[in-house]
C-alpha cells in the first residue's frame, strides 16, 4: 500500500513536472510573437534543426533576434538526429498552415521526401546542402542558405601551403582528423583542404589512416594520442573543425611538440578556436558564420512569402540560379584574431 | 588428485579472459613494438580511465540484476556544472558571468559529486519502490540529464582554471592523476565488493532478491545505494573528462559512454543474469577494449572496423559468459 502511494506521488510530481515545464516553453514563444514591435508581416515560420549543437544555436539564436526584428513568427524544433522526427515536424507545420519551413537536414539525401511532404509549403534549407540538388533546382518553392564546406577546406589548404611553401617545404605528411564518417561536411573540408595543397605545389601524402573523431575535443586527444606516443613522423594536423583541432594541440603539448614547429588547422571559428589561434596554438582557422546563416535563412523567409530575391536586405552572395546564398567562410589568423574574439558573445 | 584437477579448470574459466588481453598485447607487441613503449601505455591508460570508473559504477548495477543507461548523460551534466564553476573569471563569454559565481576546484568537484549522488538517489528510488525495469528507469535519466546539460548551456564551457585541471593532468612521480584516481577507484570498488556487508548483500540480491529479502536483507535499501555509487562514478567521470579536455560540450561529452562500460564490464565477466561479478574481471574487460582502442588506431586500421571488432568481441564475451553460468547451475 505504501509503495504504491509512494509510486503514485512520483508519478503525479513528474507529470506536473512536465507539464509546468512545457507551458513554460510556451509562453516563452508566445512572447517572441507579441514583443514583434512592427509586426505587420504577420509570418509564421518553424526552423527545424538536425540537433542541437554550439553552431546550431548560436544559428538559431540569431535567427530569433532577426524574426524579432522583422516581425516574424519563430519557433524551433530539434529533431535530435533523427530523420523521421523531422520529416513529422515539417508536417506539422503544414498541417498548421505555415508558408514557410527552414530544415536543417539530418540527412542531406531526405531533402527530397521533406520537400514532398511541405506540399505548397515555401522550403529554406540552411547549412546541409541537398545530396540530389535537383530538389533545389527544378522546384521554386525550395532554396537554400549556408556556407560552401569546400571554401572552408581551401582556407585550411592555403594557410598550411603558405607556411610549408615559405620554409621551402615541397613535400609533407598529415595526420587528419575528422568528423563523422559519411557527412558531407567531412567530405567536402578534407577533399577541398587535400586538393588546394596539391594546386600550390605540395605533395602531401598521409602519415597514418585519418581518424575519426566525431567532432569531439575528448575523443580527438584519446585517438590522437596514440599516434604521437608511438613516434609516427607528421609535419602538421588536419582538423575538420576547432574543437578536434584544440584536442590535437593538447596532445601535442602534452608530448612537449610546439604546434608553431608542427601546424595544426582548424575549421568553424569558435571563440576557443579563435582564442587558440591568437596564442599561436592553431595556425589559423576559418569563421563558419553562424550568425550569418541565422539571418539568412528568416530574411530569405521574408523574400520568398514578399516575392523577392530572397538575399534581399543583405550582403550575401547569390548565385546565378538565383536560390542559394552563399555565407562568407573568413579566414582567421593571428593578424586578424582579434576582429572575431567577440563575434559569439 | 580429481579436486586438483578441477580447481585449474575454475581458474582457467574464471582468469582467461587475462589470457586473452595477455595474447593481444603480446601479437600487437610483435607487429608494432612501439605498442609496449611507456608513453604508449601511459596513454592508453589515461585514455581509458574515465570509461573505466563508469564501468566500475555499471558493475554495481548490473551485479545487482539492474542495468544504469544513465552515466553518459550524469557525466555531460556534471561537467557542464563543474566547469561553468571553475572557469577562468574575467573572460568574455563567461556562463556564469565575466564575474560571476567561481569556486575553489575541490568545492567544484564536491558540487559535482553531490549532483551524481541526487540523481542516484532519485533513480534508485524509482528502481527500488516503483519496481519499474531499471532500463526504463534509467532510460529516463539519460534522457533527462542530458536535456538539463543542454538547458544549462548551449556551447561548451571552456578557458578552466589550471588548477582544476590538475585533478587530470598533473603527475604524481610519473603516473598522471587520471590514472591514480582510476587505481584508487579500482581498490574502493574492490573493497566494498569484497570486504563489507553491502556487497555481499549486493549479491545476494542479483542472486535471488526474494532470498535475499528472505535472509533479512533490506532490498530496497540496498539497490537505491547501487544506484548512488553508479551515478557518484558517472559524475566523477564527468569531472575527470572536463579537466582532461579543458572544456565541457553538453552535446557531446560523455556521448555513448554508458556503451563503453557496460561493455568493459560484460567482457570483464559480470553476468546480466545478475549475482556473479569479479572486480579483477571488470578491470581486465577495461584494459581489453582499451588495447582495442589503442592497438587499432597504431594498426592504422579503418574506424568502422574497429567497431566491428569491438561488437564482436563483446557479444563472444557474453556467449562464453552464458555458457559458463549454464554449466555451473
Amino acid at each position: 500500500m505504501k509503495k504504491s502511494i509512494l509510486g503514485l506521488l512520483l508519478v503525479v510530481v513528474m507529470c506536473a513536472g512536465l507539464l509546468l515545464g512545457c507551458s513554460n516553453g510556451k509562453s516563452k514563444t508566445e512572447s517572441t510573437d507579441s514583443d514583434g514591435g512592427d509586426s505587420s508581416k504577420d509570418i509564421n515560420v518553424t526552423l527545424i534543426l538536425s540537433a542541437r549543437d554550439e553552431f546550431n544555436s548560436i544559428m538559431s539564436r540569431e535567427a530569433e533576434a532577426t524574426a524579432k526584428e522583422t516581425g516574424v513568427n519563430f519557433t524551433v524544433q530539434d529533431a535530435t538526429n533523427d530523420a523521421a522526427k523531422q520529416i513529422q515536424f515539417v508536417e506539422t507545420a503544414r498541417n498548421n498552415g505555415d508558408p514557410v519551413v527552414i530544415v536543417y537536414l539530418v540527412d542531406p539525401s531526405t531533402a527530397g521526401e521533406i520537400v514532398e511532404k511541405a506540399g505548397d509549403m515555401k522550403v529554406v534549407f540552411v547549412n546541409r546542402y541537398p545530396t540530389d540538388d535537383s530538389v533545389i533546382k527544378d522546384n521554386d518553392n525550395v532554396v537554400y542558405v549556408g556556407s560552401n564546406e569546400s571554401q572552408g577546406g581551401e582556407q585550411q589548404g592555403e594557410a598550411l601551403a603558405n607556411f610549408f611553401n615559405e620554409k621551402g617545404q615541397k613535400e609533407i605528411k598529415y595526420v587528419l582528423i575528422q568528423g563523422i564518417l559519411g557527412n558531407d561536411s567531412v567530405i567536402k573540408r578534407t577533399e577541398a583542404c587535400l586538393a588546394k595543397l596539391e594546386a600550390e605545389g605540395i605533395k602531401a601524402t598521409e602519415a597514418t589512416a585519418p581518424i575519426a573523431c566525431d567532432w569531439d575535443r575528448a575523443k580527438a586527444i584519446d585517438k590522437f594520442s596514440p599516434i604521437v606516443s608511438a613516434n609516427t613522423e607528421f609535419d602538421c594536423v588536419i582538423s575538420n573543425n576547432d574543437a578536434m583541432a584544440i584536442g590535437a594541440v593538447e596532445v601535442l603539448k602534452n608530448n612537449n611538440i610546439d604546434p608553431k614547429e608542427v601546424p595544426v588547422v582548424g575549421l568553424d571559428g569558435t571563440p576557443d578556436g579563435v582564442k587558440a589561434v591568437q596564442n599561436e596554438e592553431l595556425l589559423m582557422t576559418t569563421l563558419q558564420d553562424a550568425k550569418g546563416q541565422g539571418k539568412g535563412i528568416i530574411m530569405a523567409t521574408i523574400n520568398l512569402v514578399e516575392g523577392n530575391p530572397i538575399n534581399d536586405g543583405t550582403d550575401y552572395e547569390l548565385d546565378e540560379s538565383g536560390k542559394v546564398v552563399w555565407i562568407a567562410f573568413e579566414a582567421i589568423y593571428k593578424d586578424n584574431a582579434e576582429d572575431f574574439v567577440d563575434y559569439y558573445n | 588428485m580429481k579436486s586438483k584437477s578441477f580447481d585449474t579448470k575454475k581458474f582457467l574459466s574464471q582468469n582467461g579472459i587475462w589470457g586473452v588481453l595477455i595474447v593481444m598485447v603480446i601479437l600487437l607487441t610483435i607487429v608494432r613494438p612501439v605498442f609496449i613503449s611507456r608513453m604508449n601505455l601511459q596513454t592508453l591508460l589515461e585514455s581509458e580511465s574515465i570509461k573505466g570508473i563508469l564501468a566500475f559504477g555499471i558493475m554495481w548495477a548490473i551485479l545487482s540484476k539492474g542495468i544504469d543507461l544513465g552515466p553518459g548523460s550524469v557525466v555531460a551534466l556534471v561537467s557542464a556544472v563543474v566547469a561553468s564553476l571553475v572557469q577562468q573569471t574575467g573572460v568574455t563569454g563567461r556562463l556564469l558571468g565575466e564575474n560571476g559565481l567561481h569556486l575553489s576546484a575541490p568545492l567544484a568537484m564536491l558540487v559535482g559529486l553531490l549532483i551524481g549522488a541526487v540523481v542516484g538517489l532519485i533513480t534508485g528510488v524509482i528502481i527500488a519502490y516503483t519496481q519499474i525495469p531499471p532500463f526504463i528507469a534509467t532510460l529516463g535519466t539519460q534522457l533527462i540529464c542530458r536535456a538539463l546539460a543542454k538547458m544549462y548551456t548551449d556551447r561548451p564551457v571552456s578557458n578552466l582554471e589550471d588548477s582544476f585541471r590538475w585533478i587530470a593532468k598533473g603527475k604524481i612521480g610519473p603516473v598522471p592523476m587520471i590514472v591514480v584516481v582510476f587505481i584508487i577507484m579500482y581498490i574502493l570498488t574492490a573493497f566494498l565488493l569484497t570486504q563489507t556487508r553491502f556487497g555481499k548483500n549486493v549479491y545476494a540480491i542479483g542472486g535471488n532478491s526474494q532470498a535475499a529479502r528472505f535472509a533479512g536483507i533490506n532490498v530496497e535499501k540496498n539497490l537505491v545505494m547501487v544506484y548512488i555509487i553508479c551515478s557518484v562514478c558517472a559524475a566523477l567521470g564527468g569531472i575527470l573528462l572536463a579537466a582532461r579536455t579543458g572544456s565541457a560540450d553538453p552535446s557531446s561529452n560523455g556521448l555513448m559512454y554508458e556503451t563503453d562500460a557496460i561493455a568493459a564490464a560484460t567482457v570483464g565477466g559480470t553476468s546480466h543474469s545478475g549475482g556473479i561479478c569479479r572486480v579483477s574481471g571488470v578491470l581486465c574487460g577495461i584494459l581489453i577494449l582499451g588495447v582495442i582502442n589503442n592497438g587499432l588506431v597504431l594498426l592504422g586500421v579503418d574506424d568502422n572496423m574497429t567497431n566491428v571488432v569491438r561488437g564482436a568481441i563483446i557479444v563472444g564475451a557474453v556467449i562464453l559468459d552464458m555458457r559458463k553460468n549454464v554449466k555451473k547451475a
